[in-house]
């Protein structure tokens, strides 16, 4: 990002709006592929190689691909079903810039940071036998089955989508609508000619990310899906690459599988989202006047508003109870406090590292995406492809190409950084790529004609422009970071445990009390920071 | 006020971010004090639990340095070996709580033991020494396990108190029973060993977990998860150690009558954990041997093994070793199953046969 500012490169102009030098950016461009070769390249291959030499395939994997295939299907289903009603119901009801479509918006967003060892942990206050609809004498106590899973997966996801659908309804220009009112369209005219074409291009990339996210479970189906035969690929690699099975080939197989049913519609959404950008050179429209409209209608059933508005802070309901039930004489307990305060202070650096480490890889991306046109292609290919890959598959990757190096014993937190950067990479690329390639060139020039160095104009132009979304996207990230379980399981070494593992512990040791607190602790600081970025950003 | 309130977050990551750094901060040997690292099972490491116990004494006896390496679920601790195999690094002296059904695929880990054997071999009950002499595993804890009822438990009607394994995929256990995983958990792992035991045709051990797959509530990664959620109400059944009946009795008196052993005609499976060396640990020097040799000779001292039973929940493994009251008159088994030589029924992976009965 630094360094550009030149108009140099009509090519890299029409690209991505601006002119960079070449040569920094082809830099940062080697920077951005040496990152990707060594953190992910190298540990997958690592991973192919071993299910290469490990003997014939396993009929086991195959069985356990298809109910992971199962439940994903089942819960992106799911999750579209309720997730685009509701964000169409929003984006009507609510107008754009009102202080509740804020709120919702906020907290339509605030799922996304809830760790899944703690949703895990709410589907059974929920769902189980004991749990508060089995209390309340309603039917269908899912836990310990698929549907508890799909279920919990559908809590987690839907208000992403819902969120994902009212932003692009929100950007569907007014005069697009009255022209089709004002040709003797209907409403549903207007849908499909103005609403669908914006919608269906960012649900499809939804969608895929909430297939992937899906099939990577892992966590939250050890928790509800009750065992064999409810696992999903993620469960079947743990067991066998850290169980007494001790069958690493079978893990690889596994692993390779996971890979081939994540990795490639991963890979198809992204050429397909490149080209569609390319072709359509998406602007975005929002703020164009659709607030108006959505004012009026908003005014004139208000009601119907203070319902979808309900609705969403429904979804928001499992995660507040879940936090002030853990409210208990736990946190009178100095002994419980000592040991909290150290595992957050370590779950902070590593989320915060995390996040630092993934926005200077998306930043190295963008800025050598500048270099070439086929560069940027080739770049955001790659960058959208760890969307298929699981942290316990980097971790067994990483061992298996850098174990010489790496000892699990003794605390290889850097690499618990670096997975959770390459799980998380292909997200906030895609998240901040928009931001980062609408930069406006003239003024760009203005400032370096007026005698700016190169790091002023970025200083003074660009990032005033981004710091908002960057500092969303680091919190985000920083949010995902604080709960996984995965890697730092796999990594950390003794005394060296984040809350996250925590919360897993505790529950493993089936103290209740604690593992609610510690899981309330997480969800307050990943949603809190979440809401504090996106309150800073706005 | 809100930039007051955002400076605090800020100062309050800062210290977070400061906190973790000295955390992660790579821990190293205290100086001039040689150090033995002893690779065991989370609960057994835990705060107030054994581990912690036998460490400090030691300590004080040796003049040295232990370190307990939890790993998690005891079935996790060869992963970690194999683990240290494949990198071509050995990262402990000892391992500590590993199940005797794992020793065939353990043995490969061990450090050849010669003729040395520890003080009190003879001492151990023939039970948990089996028939064979000292091979490197040393017996330091046991148990029989058994299906653990909640009478209290409105679903615990009609459950009767002995019945033949073979019965257990029956209506009166649909959805009651609470398992654990023989892949990730040792009282997994002897269900799985006495199902082999009862079943040893193909077929039969086939059609066994097929049929109990439908039956079981829920099947958890380890025991003291299945044993949280029976406690919380979750299922009436249990899959657990005799030992859990003598746990109610201490800890609520009058709720003893409650939990109750359901036996197996077929006998019960029993659990025994040990110690061993880890191979090619010792290449620094005949000291750290030495004083891992002592640490095992400490895990049979009386010092330590009248403390098992109330630390961890496990009978004691030398004989005449004085028992809390509430682990007198437990329930009597038909006979105990050591299971050491059943033969896998699988061909290929350990769990292979298992895994495509249940998944399949």
């Amino acid at each position: 990002m630094l360094g550009f500012g030149r108009s140099n490169s009509s090519r890299s102009e029409r690209c991505t709006g601006v002119a960079a030098p070449r040569m920094g950016a082809f830099v940062a461009a080697i920077f951005a592929l040496l990152l990707w070769i060594l953190f992910f390249a190298t540990p997958v291959a690592a991973v192919l190689f071993r299910a290469g030499n490990s003997g014939p395939w396993d009929p086991v994997v195959g069985a356990v691909a298809w109910v992971t295939l199962q439940q994903a299907l089942l819960s992106l289903a799911f999750s579209l079903s309720l997730g685009v009603p509701l964000g169409l119901a929003v984006a009507c009801y609510l107008p754009r810039d009102s202080r509740t479509a804020a709120w919702t918006r906020s907290s339509l967003a605030a799922p996304f940071g809830v760790p899944t060892v703690v949703a895990g942990l709410v589907g059974l206050q929920w769902m189980g036998q004991n749990g508060w609809l089995a209390r309340a004498g309603l039917p269908g106590v899912w836990a310990y089955s698929m549907s508890g899973v799909v279920a919990l997966h559908v809590l987690y996801n839907a208000p992403w989508i819902a969120l994902v659908t009212a932003q692009g309804r929100w950007a569907v220009p007014v005069r697009e609508l009255e022209v089709i009112r004002n040709i003797g369209g209907g409403s549903w005219a207007r849908f499909r000619l103005a609403v669908l074409p914006r919608l269906s291009s960012r649900l499809f990339a939804t969608a895929l990310q909430v297939y992937c996210l899906c099939c990577l479970s892992f966590g939250l189906v050890l928790v509800l899906g009750g065992g064999p035969p409810v696992q999903t690929l993620e469960v079947l690699l743990d067991s066998r690459l850290r169980g007494s099975d001790l069958n690493w080939g079978s893990a690889a197989w596994a692993g390779t599988f996971q890979f081939g049913m994540t990795a490639l519609p991963a890979l198809i959404g992204s050429i397909w989202e490149k080209r569609r950008r390319s072709a359509t050179q998406e602007v975005t429209e929002e703020g164009s006047g659709s607030s108006g409209v959505n004012a009026q209608v908003a005014s004139r059933r208000r009601w119907i508003g203070g319902l979808v508005l309900a609705s969403t802070a429904l979804l928001l309901l499992p995660w507040f109870i879940f936090v002030l039930g853990s409210l208990g004489k736990i946190w009178s307990d100095v002994d419980f406090l000592l040991g909290l305060s150290r595992a957050l202070g370590i779950s902070i650096t590593l989320s915060m590292a995390s996040a630092g480490l993934t926005l200077l890889w998306v930043g190295l991306a963008h800025w050598g995406g500048r270099s070439h046109p086929r560069v940027h292609w080739i770049l955001g290919l790659l960058q959208g492809l760890p969307a298929g890959v699981s942290s316990l598959v980097l971790a067994l990757g990483a061992t298996l190409a850098f174990g010489r190096w790496v000892d699990p014993f003794e605390g290889a937190w850097t690499w618990v950084v670096v997975i959770q950067t390459v799980v998380a990479l292909p997200w906030a690329y895609r998240a901040l790529g928009p931001v980062l390639e609408k930069i406006s060139l003239r003024e760009l020039e203005a400032v370096r004609s007026g005698g700016a160095s190169a790091v002023q104009s970025y200083l003074w132009v660009e990032w005033p422009r981004i710091r908002g979304s960057v500092r969303g996207v680091g919190m985000a990230v920083a949010a995902l970071g604080l709960g996984e379980l995965g890697a730092a399981g796999f990594f950390l070494g003794e005394g060296q445990a984040p809350l996250a593992v925590w919360v897993s512990r505790y529950f493993s040791q089936y103290r209740f009390e604690e593992a609610h607190a510690v899981g309330a602790c997480l969800t307050v600081l990943a949603l809190g920071g979440l809401l504090a970025a996106r309150g800073r950003s706005s | 006020m809100k930039r007051l309130r955002i400076g605090w977050i800020q100062v309050g990551f800062a210290l977070g971010l400061l906190n973790g750094f000295f955390l992660l901060a790579p821990t190293h040997a205290a100086e001039g004090r040689p150090e033995l690292r002893v690779l065991t099972y989370d609960s057994l490491a835990a705060p107030g639990g054994l581990g912690p116990e036998v460490v400090r004494r030691f300590e004080e006896k040796c003049g040295c340095r232990v370190r307990l390496l939890g790993v998690g679920d005891s079935g996790l601790l060869l992963a970690r070996l194999r683990m240290d195999e494949e990198r071509g690094k050995i990262s402990a002296h000892l391992v500590w709580g590993v199940d005797r059904w794992l020793w065939p695929k353990a043995q490969k880990y061990s450090e050849q033991v010669g003729s040395w054997q520890p003080e009190r071999w003879k001492k151990i009950e023939p039970d948990y020494r089996g028939p064979v002499g000292f091979d490197g595993f040393l017996p330091f804890d046991g148990g029989a396990l058994s299906l653990i009822v909640d009478r209290k438990h409105t679903g615990s009607q009609g459950i009767p108190g002995k019945i033949s394994l073979r019965k257990l995929p029956s209506e009166i256990f649909r959805k009651r029973l609470i398992l654990e995983d023989p892949r990730t958990s040792g009282p997994g792992l002897a269900l799985e060993r006495l199902s082999r035991e009862v079943f040893p045709e193909s077929s039969s051990y086939t059609e066994f977990w097929r049929s109990l797959r439908s039956h079981w509530l829920a099947m958890f990664p380890g025991w003291s998860a299945a044993y949280g959620a029976f406690l919380k109400g979750e299922a009436p059944v249990v899959w657990s150690y005799f030992s859990s009946l003598a746990y109610h009795r201490a800890k609520s008196p009058q709720d003893a009558s409650r939990y109750e052993a359901i036996l197996f005609e077929e006998g019960q499976p029993l659990q025994v954990e040990g110690a061993f060396l880890v191979k090619g640990a010792f290449q620094s020097g005949p000291e750290t041997l030495e004083l891992a040799r002592r640490f095992l000779n400490f895990l049979l001292s009386d010092e330590i093994q009248k403390e098992v039973p109330g630390k961890n929940w496990m009978l004691p493994v030398i004989r005449g070793t004085p028992l809390p009251a509430e682990f007198r008159n437990l329930p009597k088994p038909v006979r105990f199953l050591r299971l050491d030589g059943v033969a896998g029924v699988s061909r290929g992976g350990e769990f292979d046969a298992w895994l495509r009965a249940v998944q399949l």
